[in-house]
């Protein structure tokens, strides 16, 4: 990054930064989509959220994105076991 | 867009520009995230509260629709947050050896 203009230097990393809010925004969008398709599968939504659904609600992002690193792990170990 | 986002041609504008491409860009998420939104929301309570439709909306559809909608911004807001979280303890943790450049969305 040009250091020598720190106008530009903040510039970019005011982009950088709302980039990296969309990135987020769209993952918790995908995750809500699917957990509240895990979660909230009852036929007709409840008038309270309960403790329950929250706590699967949480577990549920948590189980993803374990599930995500573990995949993403296999398959590095899979690449460097075939070159 | 694409001319926009080239380095160079980024070095050359002026503050104003550089401002004005900040709200551009803040302003086309937001949009965005609000289509996204709205469109979730619509397929998921329609699945859930119109399983026979009849000759208008009734009550119970409703009620159901209402409820759908609360629970589902809920949903959002709790997913937000628990992700959140999860990813400022993986950035803790791992520090910069094995979420620095391949991380879920934080580079």
């Amino acid at each position: 990054m040009d250091s020598a203009d720190p106008q530009l230097a903040r510039f970019l990393q005011q982009l950088q930064a709302e980039t990296q809010r969309q990135k987020f925004t769209e993952q918790v969008h995908t995750l809500t989509g699917r957990c509240w398709d895990v979660c909230l599968s009852d036929y007709r939504p409840p008038s309270k959220m309960d403790g329950k659904t929250q706590t699967c609600l949480q577990n549920c992002v948590n189980r993803m994105i374990d599930a995500s690193n573990f995949m993403v792990e296999h398959l590095q170990k899979m690449n460097h076991g075939h070159p | 867009m694409d001319q926009l986002l080239d380095v160079e041609t980024l070095k050359k504008l002026s503050p104003e520009q550089q401002e004005q491409v900040i709200a551009g860009v803040k302003q086309q998420a937001a949009l965005a995230n609000a289509q996204n939104l709205v469109t979730d929301i619509s397929e998921k309570c329609t699945n859930k509260c119109i399983t026979s439709p009849g000759n208008a909306l009734s009550s119970n559809e409703k009620q159901c629709l209402q409820r759908c909608m609360d629970r589902f911004m809920e949903s959002w807001n709790l997913v937000s947050q628990t992700l959140q979280k999860r990813l400022q303890e993986e950035m803790n943790t791992a520090g910069m050896s094995q979420f620095g450049g391949s991380g879920p969305s934080f580079s």
